[in-house]
């Protein structure tokens, strides 16, 4: 491309002005703030359009006089010409016009890009435009990052592209120190949360074991309390139990006992033989008694005829004599009373005399004797005594003689007490004048009283005799006395005796026969016990008893044995056969089992309650190991984190890899531009160091620059206004390589400030030679161009 | 006779790529998982089910926790007071020696490794089989499906298997399962809902609540009734949170604004929709390319959060956008200028996962990460964004609307 005519309506300061440019070397000259920098702006916005936006930092151009915005470039393109107008900043209207037919395109657009090829405004300045501002910054570049440029160079825009990288890399170290583990930029921030986060699940989800240990010991405790309390019931049943032996244990020790006994009982008499033995035995007794009485009574007969030999010896005696001897003792009797008699006569009559002569002290103390001697007469005495004398002396039976003699006797006791009586009624009449009388009588009396005594005694003396002959008998049944008062009694109990003896004897003569019977009686008696002690023998001997005593002895113990018996069923009754089998099987006494149980007991219980308290803390715990930590929460987290750390990531990752896709890929096209670059470059710099240096040379990333004398140099070797030498031969060598894709003018800014006359004047002739193929299109203050240039390539601001 | 079939409930689970969702929002999402276990557990009370099938993937090992035992076991124990029975068996993800011996409550009945037949009689008075097994470790290569035995003599016969027709995962067939003459295959394992076969039914219930955009739909469980002597199941719906994917087709925009002003409207008419809180991706398709600030914008998260705050704004809580994808024409030039060779060669070097990996990741050696960048299309989207951002840095568009 060559720009011919440059025609401004309106651009900055520049207003309705038209350049041409004839030359392919032209040169714009004029002193700053001229316009050349308009210029320059004008033909980048004219070929790539107008900045669209203002901006403070972005130079719009507005016209600075009433002007249409805009302008017209004619411009030669592969043999072509066109007339390029743009009108307006905003909405621009856009024109192309082909000047060999002089028409406008109906959609102008895609025929320049077509033209533009890939150049866009940036391409553009960065290929084809060298300024004064990029040649102050290589100045200000360090050997290293010159190096870097230079390298780089090849690359369409490197330095933008540089610099766009170095933002980027910068907002990515911004996010994120990719090599620190500690960064405390925003992403190393998240993951270090995130690393937390997972650490803390990590934590919570250590608690599983515990968790699991807890639900284990949860079990096992359950299990526990439910064997203690299962064995707690055990014990509390079996302490029933025990109570309940301990109650029966007597009864069953009572019980074992008798079972032994029973157990050790060999002999057994069997009811019958006892109910058979018990007949003999029966028998045998009311036999022996039987027979004993039988004896007895045999032997009373004969003791009987014993006894009563001397019995019958006195009976044989005495019987004879017994009427005289009652009659003696009748005569005694009746004598005795007669004397008695007498005796109270003789006193009465005495105090009936003393009375009158001074005797009545006597009278009063015998008045009885004196009342009853003078109540009977003396002749009815006399006549009383004399009838019972002829009674005794009757030959009849003494009993007869004795009771005629009481009779007799009877009537006249009769007869002297109604005699005596009427005698006392009539006695004070007659006393008077019986005094000599009485006296008299009174002497009769005594006589007669002293008569009767001596008759008594020779009575007496008899009796006595009787009496001693009868107590020689010895009777047991007569009183042995010798008293002569006594003798009727004791003829009396003698007669009975021998009343008794003869009716006796009387029976005996009876029983005789009878004797004779009884002895047969009796010995058929003793022949049947005789019978029934040989059975009881043999019933004896079959059973194994030696004796009665030992039968009987076995009986009993037999009894005992049954009332035992009966004794433990009634006992075995009581219990049943657990506790049976229970009590057989007790080692040790039923308390000490209670005692040891009810110790067991009580540390169970304890035991359980210490479980159960354990449990619920266990519990308590389990539920905080539950409720504790909010895993969920966490898990969520941790995802929410993961794609924050992600899209972090991402972001960084853009940021960092656009860098370095910058950096690739302007090492990968300045590589693939660099052997042409660096063969143009090596001839520019030569040119531009007046041949100083003749070779560059690049080895692995190392520019090194050969002297012409073959010294060699680094790029921190250089002095600067070499450097920038070497830079710009570079900058041109790469826009003339490009060139072979596109060619465009090639448009320099005067920045070379540092260089020397003489190094300007290389320069100029480098400007020269480039301009054979391609239009240099050169902006500068410089008066040195007036004369290094003609005129025609001249065109003065 | 009435049961419910659920499989992959993966307890505890969380959702996984949910972008910046608020605190409020993060707790319903937090509990989702449990809160779905929870309605299909009210749910089975109810109707007074007599039982519950559950074929693998309940929870996970790796998502294991004290909570989600407990929760598990207050859950069971509500069924126990009702006297519905649970069969459980274990999956690929919730293998797990150390809770193999886990009491889960005396209604749960735990499938051993292998293959196993239960009986049950319902409270009809019908005699069931239920067969199945549960992972001992994390792969079964073998075909399970043989050594389960055919139907025996009872009304129904019930298969619970966990696993997939390829795979290291128990593979079978189809045909397999019909030729057991069973009532009803139980499976599990699949997270999408699928009914492989309609005689007898053979169905993946999917899992029970979806956990992230590619388990997108409604989501539930299975509650099979008894219809003479075939089984009839019926899918009940039980996600608490619903991902969904919302596709919209937008004309040219030029500016940020018009896009919000585009979208809103629509998404408000959606959001009325919803059952309930349903997590969205935007897939927008465009005729045309964006300009580059609004698709970098699409692409790094701006417009989604905008979009969410302003349906906040607008008091809709039934819709979260999580995420926006973006498909357009593809418009790859401007970096095309004349070094295009080295700029394609460059990204062969720059967006290679080694250099990936030594750019970013020597010191984040998590796996979430690795993986996450070793895939190719994360790889592709990172060069798309790089590129959107040097050719935005280089258009004028940079400048614009700031």
């Amino acid at each position: 491309m060559k720009i011919e005519v440059i025609k401004i309506y309106g651009f900055g300061k520049w207003v309705n002005q038209t350049f041409t440019l004839p030359e392919s070397m032209m040169v714009f000259y004029g002193e700053n703030e001229a316009g050349k920098s308009t210029l320059m702006a004008f033909i980048s916005g004219m070929l790539f359009g107008f900045a669209s936006k203002k901006s403070k930092f972005i130079n719009t151009y507005e016209p600075k006089e009433q002007a249409v915005y805009g302008g017209e470039i004619q411009f030669l393109h592969q043999g072509k010409s066109y007339r390029l107008i743009r009108r307006h900043r905003t909405n621009t209207e856009l024109e192309l016009i082909d000047l060999q037919t002089n028409e406008a395109f109906a959609n102008p657009q895609p025929i320049l890009d077509d033209i533009l090829g890939p150049i866009t405004s940036e391409t553009f300045q960065q290929i084809y435009a060298i300024n004064a501002d990029e040649l102050a910054e290589v100045r200000s570049l360090t050997p290293a990052e010159l190096e870097q440029r230079l390298l780089k160079i090849g690359a369409v825009g490197a330095t933008e592209w540089l610099s766009v990288a170095n933002q980027f890399e910068k907002e990515a170290q911004g996010l994120f120190a990719a090599n620190s583990k500690n960064g405390k930029r925003p992403l190393n921030g998240l993951l270090n949360e995130y690393r937390r986060t997972v650490d803390n699940q990590l934590e919570i989800q250590r608690q599983l074991p515990t968790y699991f240990a807890s639900l284990e010991s949860l079990q096992n405790q359950h299990v526990a309390i439910e064997k203690l309390k299962t064995k707690i019931t055990d014990q509390q049943n079996s302490l029933l139990e025990l109570n309940e032996l301990a109650r029966l244990e007597p009864l069953y020790l009572q019980m074992r006992k008798l079972e032994q006994k029973q157990a050790q009982q060999v002999k057994k008499i069997n009811e019958d033989t006892k109910v058979r033995f018990e007949q003999l035995q029966f028998q045998k007794a009311n036999l022996i008694e039987e027979l004993t009485r039988l004896e007895q009574t045999m032997q009373a007969d004969n003791t009987n005829n014993i006894q009563n030999s001397n019995l019958s010896e006195a009976v044989t005696k005495l019987q004879p004599r017994l009427g005289m001897l009652l009659e003696m003792a009748a005569n005694y009797r009746a004598m005795d009373q007669q004397i008695n008699q007498l005796t109270r006569q003789y006193q009465q009559m005495r105090a009936e005399v003393s009375n009158f002569a001074e005797t009545t002290p006597m009278q009063r103390q015998h008045p009885m004797n004196s009342a009853s001697s003078s109540d009977i007469p003396k002749w009815k005495l006399g006549l009383g005594v004399a009838v019972i004398a002829i009674v005794l002396l009757m030959p009849i039976n003494l009993v007869v003689k004795v009771l005629l003699a009481l009779i007799v006797g009877g009537g006249v006791w009769l007869t002297g007490n109604r005699n005596a009586d009427a005698h006392k009624v009539d006695q004070p009449a007659k006393e008077a004048p019986t005094d000599q009388l009485a006296q008299t009588q009174l002497n009769q009396l005594q006589a007669q009283l002293q008569a009767s005594q001596a008759q008594l005694r020779q009575l007496e003396e008899t009796i006595n005799a009787e009496q001693s002959n009868i107590n020689g008998f010895k009777l047991a049944s007569v009183t042995n006395t010798m008293a002569a008062s006594d003798f009727s009694m004791q003829l009396q109990q003698l007669s009975q005796v021998i009343n008794e003896h003869v009716a006796e004897q009387q029976a005996h003569a009876l029983g005789k026969a009878d004797q004779v019977y009884q002895e047969q009686y009796y010995k058929q008696r003793h022949q049947q016990l005789a019978n029934v002690q040989q059975e009881m023998q043999t019933v004896l001997a079959s059973i194994g008893v030696a004796d009665e005593a030992e039968f009987h002895l076995q009986i009993v113990k037999q009894n005992v044995d049954k009332q035992q018996n009966q004794e433990l069923i009634a006992m075995q009754k009581q219990f049943n056969d657990q506790q049976i089998t229970r009590l057989a099987s007790l080692t040790s006494p039923v308390t000490d089992m209670i005692t040891t149980t009810k110790m067991h007991l009580t540390q169970n219980n304890v035991q359980l309650a210490a479980l159960e308290q354990q449990l619920q803390s266990s519990q308590i715990q389990h539920l905080k190991v539950v409720s504790n930590g909010t895993i969920n929460e966490i898990e969520q987290q941790i995802a929410n984190l993961q794609r924050d750390v992600i899209a972090g990531l991402e972001d960084f990752m853009i940021k960092q890899l656009s860098a370095q896709w910058i950096n690739e890929a302007l090492k990968q096209s300045s590589q693939q531009r660099m052997p042409q670059i660096l063969t143009l470059a090596t001839k520019y710099f030569q040119m531009l160091t007046g041949g100083n240096f003749i070779a560059i040379k690049m080895k692995s990333n190392m520019i090194s620059l050969i002297t012409a004398t073959d010294e060699q140099f680094s790029l921190a070797e250089l002095s600067k206004g070499t450097s920038e030498q070497l830079y710009v031969a570079f900058r041109i060598a790469f826009a003339q390589v490009l060139a072979d894709m596109i060619e465009f003018p090639i448009i320099i800014d005067d920045g070379f400030v540092n260089f020397d006359a003489q190094r300007l004047g290389r320069m100029h002739g480098l400007m020269h030679e480039l301009s054979i193929n391609q239009q240099v299109i050169y902006f500068t203050s410089n008066p040195v161009v007036l004369t290094d240039f003609t005129t025609p390539q001249i065109v003065t601001l | 006779m009435k049961f419910i079939h659920t499989a992959d409930v993966h307890l505890g689970h969380p959702f996984t790529g949910l972008n910046n969702v608020p605190n409020n929002l993060m707790q319903q999402v937090e509990q989702a998982t449990f809160t779905s276990f929870i309605q299909l557990i009210d749910f089975a009370l109810t109707e007074n089910v007599d039982f519950i099938v559950v074929t693998g993937d309940l929870f996970d090992t790796q998502h294991q926790s004290v909570q989600v035992l407990d929760f598990l076991v207050t859950q069971f124990k509500r069924l126990e007071a009702q006297h519905i029975m649970v069969y459980l068996s274990f999956g690929n993800h919730d293998f797990n020696q150390t809770i193999a011996g886990f009491d889960f409550g005396s209604n749960v009945t735990l499938f051993s490794g292998d293959v196993t037949i239960k009986h049950q009689t319902t409270q009809q008075g019908e005699t069931v089989n239920i067969v199945g097994f549960s992972y001992q470790e994390q792969h079964i290569q073998e075909q399970v499906i043989d050594q389960f035995p055919m139907k025996g003599t009872v009304d129904f016969q019930i298969g619970m298997y966990h696993g997939a027709v390829d795979g290291p995962y128990a593979p079978f067939s189809i045909a397999e399962m019909r030729a057991k003459h069973y009532d009803y295959w139980a499976l599990g394992h699949i997270h999408k809902r699928q009914v492989l076969s309609e005689q007898p039914f053979i169905i993946y219930p999917g899992n029970l609540q979806g956990q992230n955009i590619k388990e997108a739909g409604i989501k539930g469980f299975y509650l099979v009734t008894s219809q003479g002597d075939t089984l009839v199941p019926e899918f009940i719906p039980g996600a608490n949170v619903i991902w969904e994917t919302q596709t919209m087709e937008i004309p040219t925009v030029a500016t940020q604004t018009d896009l919000l002003n585009l979208l809103l409207p629509k998404l408000e008419t959606i959001a009325k929709q919803q059952p309930t809180l349903t997590m969205t991706r935007i897939e927008l398709v465009s005729e045309f390319a964006l300009p580059h600030l609004l698709e970098l914008r699409l692409l790094d998260g701006a417009t989604v959060t905008q979009l969410n705050q302003a349906l906040r704004a607008n008091g809709i809580t039934q819709l979260w956008i999580n995420d926006l994808v973006l498909r357009q024409p593809d418009e790859n030039q401007v970096l095309a200028g004349m070094d295009r060779q080295a700029w394609l060669a460059a990204a062969e070097v720059v967006f290679a996962p080694e250099n990936i990996h030594v750019t970013g990741l020597k010191n984040v050696p998590e796996a979430f990460v690795t993986s996450h960048f070793d895939q190719p299309e994360v790889q592709a989207q990172l060069q798309h964004r790089a590129q959107l951002l040097l050719e935005l840095y280089l258009s004028e568009d940079f400048m614009d609307e700031d």
